[in-house]
């Protein structure tokens, strides 16, 4: 008897450790000359399966940063079941950003945080491009801000058509960003303001999974 | 069966207390003010975590070359700023670009520096650490530099049962003291406490009553800041060229606002304005009486001119002189050494 419970316990504890594991992996796309630095901050991740149900994360932060590219391989403790959708946050919610002095990847030292004038910059590339007339043709965006009116999180809906088993991997199109940015006329972008709202307002369209 | 389960619950309270040694400080609201806006929920005030707090606010260890402290430009004699210094100055004698704020009842400020750039008290504390024309040190190399102290190990890890510093308990311990320098023990308290055997002069009396009709709408009691940000009508700066607010909001309705700083003990405070321009109370209401510069942005308090007779004036001062509290200046606890009773 008593080695009967002591089994199932063992096998109760294995199912909850292998119960369900996705794995996204983040692809970014650019011409490896032209980018310096990658960072940036992928929140509040959340699934939606075909059968309807749904696996969220809250008040989860991860620091995506090209120099660990590890860190762009997410697992999260779900179900491995086919996926309609995946939705995360590129950058911190307001409430996250005046809760004062965080650790983890929020601790103010990974290089994401505006001291003099608080908040998480959500997202940071920095560069090379021949349409920037800049010393050295860089660009350097810093992106971020949660003050109205210009609040620079963005919440990121991409469909999945393409899954296998428990891996999905999103393409990041960076490529594809830096042709929408006027590089002439923007870049160098250190401040929440108009020209990171617009930046902001690209990210949706660069996230996808083919 | 039963005895079992007494004896756990018995086992998990003297555990419990075992480990919860460490008392927790009340933090006391003063009657009658508002409620604090800093979460002491997310950093339980003990006293182990204030004097660890006292001990890094007068520790130059936080500078890139062990020159300056939090004390060096926040002395809690002259109300925790930086006496005939209009702008402070920072490691190699770098000067600063603004004059160094109180650091008086923090736990009520709804935003910090004086454009309101930060809005917790916690991450306050990186930017003199981090700012080059202050300490200069990278936030990470000036946690390097405490993990590099057995001394400190020891001390973090007397209050957070971990002795591995990050920057958020640095953040947090500096919190634990600044959040405390409170200051409600002024004569100006005393009168409105209505406490035995004190009372406004008649002087006082009447620079209370002249302060109540042409500062308190900006200088709110009891805190006497209403926490807003207002252009007072100082002229620019040429070499400083400071827009204040608008660097922060990005509008320019806000340019050349500053936040409205408390006037408590505002008589040891010196010198004043957001630039330090001016050294003493008599030349700050002459400026609002007879200095203002009309600008787009001006106050609407300040659109009509302030009319004060030389005795009115003097008396305003006097009543001003009544919010010097020197229980909170001199206390003891708020010094240099209190700290080093931890580590005895």
């Amino acid at each position: 008897m008593k080695k009967m419970v002591c089994l199932s316990c063992i096998l109760f504890l294995l199912c909850i450790s292998t119960y369900g594991q996705m794995q996204i992996s983040f692809k970014p796309i650019f011409n490896k000359d032209s980018i310096s630095v990658l960072k940036f901050y992928v929140s509040n991740v959340q699934i939606l399966y075909r059968d309807g149900t749904k696996f969220k994360e809250n008040n989860s932060f991860r620091l995506l940063d090209i120099e660990y590219i590890e860190s762009f391989l997410i697992i999260l403790n779900a179900p491995s079941k086919a996926i309609e959708k995946i939705s995360f946050d590129v950058g911190i919610d307001s409430t996250t950003s005046v809760s004062g002095a965080l650790d983890g990847d929020l601790d103010p030292i990974k290089g994401m945080y505006w001291a003099w004038h608080s908040g998480y910059i959500n997202l940071k590339l920095e560069g090379k491009s021949k349409a920037c007339s800049t010393i050295s043709n860089e660009f350097h965006f810093h992106v971020g801000g949660y003050r109205s009116p210009f609040y620079a999180l963005r919440r990121i809906d991409v469909p999945i058509v393409n899954q296998m088993g428990s891996s999905v991997a999103i393409q990041m199109n960076i490529a594809l960003l830096l042709d929408k940015i006027n590089l002439k006329q923007i870049n160098n972008i250190m401040l929440p303001g108009k020209e990171a709202m617009q930046i902001a307002d690209y990210l949706p369209q660069i996230f996808s999974n083919k | 069966m039963i005895i079992g389960v007494i004896l756990i619950l018995f086992l998990y309270v003297f555990f419990s207390f075992v480990f919860t040694e460490q008392k927790n400080i009340h933090f006391h609201v003063p009657e009658g003010w508002p409620k604090p806006v800093y979460d002491f929920k997310q950093n339980r005030l003990t006293e182990k975590g204030f004097k660890l707090g006292s001990a890094l606010f007068f520790d130059p260890i936080l500078s890139r070359d062990n020159s300056i402290s939090c004390a060096s430009c926040h002395l809690s004699f002259t109300a925790f700023t930086h006496a005939d210094h209009k702008l402070s100055h920072g490691i190699n004698g770098r000067i600063g670009t603004r004059n160094s704020l109180t650091l008086i009842n923090l736990a009520w400020n709804t935003s910090f520096m004086w454009d309101g750039g930060v809005n917790n008290l916690e991450v306050q504390a990186i930017n003199p650490i981090t700012n080059p024309s202050e300490m200069n040190h990278g936030l990470s190399n000036a946690v390097d530099a405490l993990n590099a102290s057995p001394r400190y190990r020891k001390m973090f890890y007397s209050v957070f049962k971990d002795s591995i510093i990050t920057s958020q308990k640095l953040l947090k311990a500096l919190a634990q003291y600044t959040s405390q320098l409170v200051s409600y023990n002024s004569k100006y308290d005393s009168v409105m406490r209505k406490e035995k055997n004190v009372s406004f002069t008649q002087n006082e009396l009447n620079g209370y009553t002249l302060f109540k009709n042409h500062c308190a709408s900006c200088h709110t009691e009891p805190l006497f800041t209403n926490y807003g940000f207002e252009n007072n009508g100082l002229s620019m700066d040429t070499v400083l060229k400071d827009f204040g607010r608008m660097m922060i909001t990005q509008d320019s309705k806000d340019a050349f606002k500053f936040k409205i700083p408390t006037l408590r003990n505002i008589e040891f405070s010196a010198p004043y304005f957001h630039d330090g321009r001016v050294n003493t109370l008599k030349d700050v209401i002459n400026h609002y009486t007879s200095g203002i510069v009309v600008s787009a942005s001006l106050s609407k308090q300040l659109q009509q001119p302030i009319i004060l007779s030389e005795k009115n004036k003097k008396d305003l001062i006097l009543f001003l002189k009544t919010l010097t509290d020197k229980y909170a200046l001199y206390n003891q606890r708020f010094r240099y050494n209190y700290s080093e009773t931890l580590t005895k």
